[in-house]
Formats: structure tokens, sequence, C-alpha cells
């Protein structure tokens, strides 16, 4: 590498030029630690978008109940929404878990939302008819 | 045509499946577009969930108001489930209008709260509404719910379960055609979102454009449309009405512009 100081070639281990003493850079691998960890991230909040994301995706056939787990999905997006946003704000792009959560919460939602319009409102239904038995 | 699709066992209404499928398409699409600008793609998701409840209450909403001869019997009736099923007989239909003018005021109320910047998302929702409206025609196809008039060329509906008189006979796919003119619009718009990019005179138009030119093609094509009970006034559907009213908004609010752009530039 060459020297910052006087521009001189020096060996890339060099802690100091030979030539001015200018201290060089550190170099990558002493200073590169593990990334640090920002507790502010909303990770709590992304994975509980996950969680009730997949919910909506899995319970979305039960009728009736699946207006709770519709208002949980949606809860789910906004949860979501939320932990994306820390992400961004606390590593500058948002994590992996971050968009997953978000993503599994509009599916979850979107599935829960068709399994409403199917097994409770009964728009469309062939099966078990339970509104009319109420 | 075809409502339903059977999945797993469970009848799921094809017009859903369809139109989340565009929702889904379209948003995506939209948020590539923000992203491309630089902006935070999580507000612009915001944003569209937003949107999305605006157009869902007001396609209902004005699609309860067509059917304004069904509230003597909501008030009428004294059982809760015989007026939840009156609701929803009421309320169960989407109008197209009804939905892009709430969805317009939800997004504007949006931009407003969430403090975005106006003329971008204006100019990247304008293709995103005919992509979504083109796609969610199909559903509308395959749903039945309207349809067109009686024609040589066309197809004929068996089982059709809202409209029995519509069976049996050979209609004019209207809304396949309807998607078509959507996509195209949809493509036309995202060139000349691209092309604003370097022609400045482009910027927060393209929706004005889009408005034009929707209203055109849907006031010529409604007299394809073979489904009356869709509301009537006068020798005009209401949708055609809505057309005329939303070309003159665009006719005015052109000429405002041009008048003040002439007056600011003296």
């Amino acid at each position: 590498m060459f020297c910052k100081n006087c521009g001189k070639e020096i060996a890339d281990e060099a802690l100091a030029c030979p030539n001015c003493g200018a201290p060089t850079q550190p170099t990558q691998t002493s200073t590169s630690a593990a990334p640090v960890r920002n507790p502010q991230d909303g990770r709590g909040l992304s994975i509980a978008a996950l969680v009730l994301g997949i919910c909506g995706v899995v319970l979305f056939w039960l009728p009736v109940f699946n207006l709770i787990v519709l208002a949980c999905a949606v809860l789910g997006i906004i949860f979501g929404l939320k932990g994306r946003k820390k992400s961004i704000d606390a590593y500058g792009k948002a994590s992996g878990l971050a968009t997953a959560g978000l993503v599994l919460g509009i599916i979850g939602a979107s599935i829960c939302g068709l399994g409403v319009l199917t097994c409770t409102v009964c728009t469309s239904c062939t099966g078990c008819g339970i509104m009319s038995r109420l | 045509m075809f409502p339903q699709v059977f999945i797993f066992g469970k009848a799921i209404s094809n017009y859903a499946l369809v139109a989340l499928i565009g929702g889904l398409t379209a948003g995506a699409v939209f948020c590539r577009l923000i992203r491309k600008r630089g902006l935070n793609d999580n507000d612009a998701i915001a944003f569209l969930l937003i949107v999305s409840l605006g157009v869902m209450l007001g396609g209902h909403l004005l699609f309860g108001l067509t059917q304004w001869q069904y509230f003597p019997e909501l008030f009428r009736q004294t059982n809760m489930i015989d007026r939840l099923y009156t609701l929803n007989a009421i309320f169960g239909g989407s109008v197209f209008y009804g939905g892009l003018f709430g969805g317009i005021a939800a997004g504007l109320a949006a931009i407003k709260i969430i403090h975005l910047p106006k003329t971008v998302y204006a100019d990247c929702i304008a293709p995103i509404i005919p992509l979504f409206h083109g796609i969610a025609r199909i559903g509308c196809f395959l749903a039945g719910c309207c349809y067109g008039v009686e024609s040589k060329i066309g197809f004929t509906a068996t089982g059709n379960p809202f409209v029995p008189a519509v069976n049996g006979v050979s209609r004019f796919p209207v809304q396949l055609l309807e998607a078509i003119c959507n996509l195209l619009l949809a493509i036309f718009l995202l060139l000349l979102l691209r092309r604003s990019a370097q022609c400045n005179s482009l910027r927060s138009e393209l929706i004005w454009i889009y408005f034009a030119v929707y209203s055109s093609v849907r006031f010529a094509d409604e007299f394809l449309r073979g489904d009356n009970i869709r509301g009537f006034i006068g020798f005009l559907s209401t949708s055609q009405w809505i057309s005329i009213l939303l070309f003159i908004v665009v006719l005015i609010r052109t000429t405002v512009k041009q008048y003040q752009r002439h007056h600011m530039a003296n």
C-alpha cells in the first residue's frame, strides 16, 4: 500500500510509514467485529407479526372464530409495519425478519379475509351452512 | 361463469381471490416504483393499506346507494338475522367509481397523516389503479354479477347464480374488454411515468390523464353492458353519468391550470 501522508510505497502490514512516521489506517480485519445488535430494532414486533400472520394462514377456515383471527392478522400487519420501520431506523435497511413479519402479516390477513368471506359471511359456500343454523 | 373455486373442499369466491391477486401484484409494483425513487417503501405499504380500506368502503357504499329501493325493507324487518341478510344484499356488491373515490379520499388523508410527498405518490399510483382494476375485472367476468349485452360474439353462461336470466344466451364479454383496456392503459401510464423523469410537464399530470382516458372508455363500453339492474338515471347508467362528471372535472382543472400558467408567465 501507499502512505497517505508522503505517498511512499510501504508494506501492507506496516503500522507506521518508515519514511515519514505517519501511522497507517488500521486494516479492515482489526476493526471489524461482530455486527452490533441495536436493541431498538423492533425485533419483538416483527416476531409478533410473524406469529399472528401464521395464525391467519393456518386458522382461516374456522367458521365465525376466523373473525377474531382476522383481527389478529390485521394487528400483525400493524406490528409488521412498526417493526420494519424500527428496523429501518436502527440499521438503515429493513432486516430479513422485519420484512418477513410484514409479508406474513399481509398474507395471513389476506387468506383469513378470504376465509371470513367463505366460512363466516357465506357469500359463496356449499359447506356447513352454519349461518342458517344460528 | 365460474363464481367459485374449490380449495381443500371449501368454495372460495373467485372474485375475491382474483381481486386479492390483483391487489398484491399492483401493490408490489407500486412499492418497486417508490423504492426506485429512493423513498421508504414501508410508508408506501401503509399508504396502500389505508387506500384499500377506502376502496372497500367507497365501493360498497356506492353500490348500496344504487340499491336505495331496498332501504325501507331494512327498517321493516325485526329479526337480526333477516336484517343481516338484507344488509348483505344491499351492500354486498361493489361499484368501481365508489371504490375509486373512496380510495382517493383515503389516499389524500394518508398523504397528510404520514407526511408523504404528494406529487410522487400521485404519479406512481396513476398506473397502479388500472393495473389492479384490469386484473380485478377478470374476477368480475368469472363471478357473473355484471355481464354484457346479447351478442353473437361471446360466451354463453350456464351457471350464473345471481341473475338466472343471464344463462343460456350468448353475451359479449365486456368485462374482458374492460380488463384489456385497463391493462393497456396501465402500460401506457407506466411508460409516461418513465418519461416524466425527463419531461417536467408530465409531473403530477398522470392521475388526471388516467381520469380523462378511463372516464371516456367507461362511458363507451357501458353501452355494451347488459346489466341494467345496476342503476339507471334516465337513459344513461349511473357509471356513465359519473364518467361525464369526472371528464368535466378534468376539463375544468386543465383550464384552470392553463389559466394559472398563463397568468404566472405574464
